[in-house]
């Protein structure tokens, strides 16, 4: 009982409270404007968040995350453009949905159904990750080295797209993840005779340059078209709500369930979660013919979908350390440098700050209710803030943010040099969050790896040698050789 | 979007880049310290990914080669202009970092980010009176939040300071 108190008194506080709402108004800016994305929210973020207290700092990732996700329904409903790519499953319907003039009322339902989805996520946070944890506790280094490349592989082989490219974009994340002092042997690898790159390659410039600074050469190299609202709107925003929860609350939990558990997936993130949730929707709706016309189904399933997995994406990030997404992994990456080391050992304390972290995600989907419907109310203004305008004050903040974290230049060249190598990685079609990925965890998986190599006295036949561990490989060997049995499965039946 | 063409020759060259960034991790790798005792060391790692980033950047690369060898050989109009117009635009926020990072020392930080911000949104067609104001406000903003809140010892400049 004390150990809540403690945790409430942690959360309920000006500080904390103030961080919350003022990052839900920040991630609801953001994720309303189309070609912002929640990644690139928490980057901008993460400057700021490093000055403060852990449970501050993470109440306002972890709201700036969920909030970002359901604003970006808003250019959706407006303007058919996703604000974030979470949205982009069921834009078409909200849109559609829109078009009878009922914005509000398709934003209403989707804000509704992102709370119940954040809250289910988290529920399943606050019960599944203690005893993850419990079960966590057993792991060795064998273990971890298969759940680190696991993760790894989920990101490379769920992503869409060209897997090679991914693959290559792991492995510049995780050459960057190199540099520095070698942990097994305290010897300097690729740092040229810079002294600051001793310690490694500072996360945070990479992932502005990653995020932002590549979007903002994006956004030169071709300017966006100047946006206008043309859909009509009642402005009722939760007219709809109530029908549409009565009529389709299976779809909400079916959504919430789906989203949790792809979101407990490492390297699966919300965006997949969307995907597979209206699909399935579809498919088991008693009217898949309305679907693409504005039908309320698949929006109910689908925006509760994104935000539970938002919040399931947490739980391989706090049990072990392992990325369900970008956010996360930017947020583990911020957790490392706070030396607030996330693993089984958080949880098995049962102390203050695990208490804490629940109350935090809770309070997040809560506090998007109130700024949720002030951002709709406004959601026409919001939309069509002109990118000319948003993206020099994205590179001004970017600069300062960089430079803070140890008041250096060097930070600020690293910052530019990863958005250009970002731009022109984008522009052959490299996918940008394997590589924050593999910086992230490339500290973990070599560790692992070579503790794993050193105990076994170079054997890789013990990696096979545990069950939990010969399981952890077979599943990673599968997801690699899963592509290659797609195509042989395909050959076969045609 | 790209067009298919420009997207190949892109693909050609990361992976040719990417494979050339595995040599050098390779190379760089060969002097690292082994444990004691073990043929193995700290250089394990960085081999593991240098050679796949060899392996599937020559990959990427050869896989692109011919369309690319086809663009070359078929004579296109090249629009010098237009391609210096499009380079110059992509790396104005390089250039106006550079700026910022040679000009803050001397002029302050307030003062070049303002710069920045005004010149960026002037160059792309906001109007001036808006830029000016957006740009004021953003390094207000900026200032308040970063040195005031944060204390991050942002460059006061010279030119104002002595």
């Amino acid at each position: 009982m004390d150990a809540i108190l403690s945790g409430a008194g942690l959360v309920f506080n000006l500080q904390t409270l103030v961080v919350i709402l003022a990052a839900a108004a920040f991630g609801m800016f953001v994720g309303a404007i189309p070609g912002l994305t929640a990644t690139m929210a928490v980057a901008l973020l993460v400057p700021v968040t490093y000055f403060m207290e852990p449970i501050p700092a993470i109440a306002a990732m972890v709201t700036t995350a969920a909030v970002t996700i359901f604003a970006g329904d808003i250019p959706g409903a407006y303007l058919r453009i996703p604000g974030t790519p979470s949205s982009a499953a069921y834009v078409d319907e909200a849109y559609a949905f829109s078009q009878r003039g009922k914005a509000s009322e398709c934003l209403g339902i989707a804000l509704v159904c992102s709370v119940i989805g954040g809250i289910i996520g988290t529920l399943v946070l606050i019960f599944v990750a203690p005893y993850l944890a419990e079960f966590a506790l057993n792991f060795s280094a064998f273990e971890y080295f298969w759940l680190a490349l696991l993760g790894l592989s989920c990101a490379v082989f769920i992503s869409p797209g060209s897997h090679l490219k991914a693959v290559l974009s792991l492995c510049i994340g995780l050459s960057l993840a190199t540099v520095g002092l070698d942990s097994t042997t305290g010897s300097p690898r690729f740092t040229f005779g810079v002294t600051d790159l001793m310690g490694g390659v500072n996360f945070i410039p990479v992932m502005i340059g990653l995020f932002a600074i590549a979007e903002v050469m994006r956004f030169t190299s071709k300017p966006a078209d100047e946006l206008a609202v043309t859909v009509k709107d009642t402005g009722r925003v939760f007219g709809e709500v109530t029908p549409a929860l009565r009529q389709h609350w299976k779809s909400v939990l079916r959504g919430s369930g789906t989203g949790s558990l792809i979101g407990v997936l490492p390297g699966a993130g919300s965006d997949i979660a969307a995907w597979v949730s209206y699909a399935v929707s579809r498919k088991f709706s008693p009217t898949p013919d309305r679907f693409g016309s504005g039908h309320a189904e698949g929006i109910v399933e689908t925006s509760s979908s994104n935000n539970a997995a938002v919040s399931g994406s947490w739980v391989p990030a706090l049990v072990f350390g392992i990325p369900g997404d970008t956010i996360t992994a930017v947020v583990i990456g911020v957790l490392y440098m706070k030396g607030m080391n996330p693993g089984p050992a958080i949880f098995m304390e049962g102390g203050s700050m695990v208490y804490a972290l629940f109350m935090v995600f809770i309070i997040a989907n809560l506090v998007m209710l109130p700024v949720g419907y002030i951002a709709i109310r406004m959601g026409k203004g919001f939309v069509a803030t002109p990118t000319r305008i948003v993206m020099p004050i994205v590179l001004a903040f970017c600069i300062v943010g960089a430079y803070s974290i140890n008041n250096s230049t060097v930070d600020v060249m690293l910052m530019l040099m990863a958005g250009v190598a970002a731009y022109g990685l984008g522009r052959a079609g490299f996918p940008a969050a394997p590589i924050i990925l593999g910086l992230v965890l490339g500290g973990l998986l070599e560790k692992s790896f070579m503790s794993a190599m050193i105990r076994s006295d170079g054997d890789l036949l013990a990696f096979f040698s545990r069950p939990i561990s010969a399981s952890l490989g077979a599943l990673v060997i599968l997801i690699w050789l899963l592509p290659l049995l797609i195509r042989v499965v395909r050959r076969v039946a045609a | 979007m790209l067009n298919r063409s420009s997207q190949t020759f892109g693909e050609c060259c990361a992976g040719g880049v990417v494979a050339a960034l595995g040599l050098l991790i390779v190379m760089e790798a060969q002097g690292f310290p082994t444990l004691p005792g073990q043929r193995y060391g700290a250089a394990l790692f960085p081999l593991i990914i240098g050679f796949a980033m060899i392996v599937g950047g020559i990959w990427l690369a050869l896989t692109n080669l011919r369309p690319v060898m086809q663009r070359f050989t078929t004579p296109r109009p090249v629009k010098l202009k237009a391609a210096a117009l499009s380079f110059h635009r992509l790396f104005l926020p390089v250039w106006l970092v550079i700026g910022y990072l040679l000009l803050a020392d001397t002029l302050g930080a307030l003062l070049t980010l303002a710069l920045l911000v005004a010149v960026l949104m002037l160059l792309s067609g906001v109007r001036p009176w808006l830029a000016l104001v957006m740009a004021l406000l953003t390094a207000a903003a900026i200032w308040g939040a970063f040195v005031y809140m944060l204390r991050v010892p942002l460059p006061l400049g010279t030119v104002f300071n002595g």
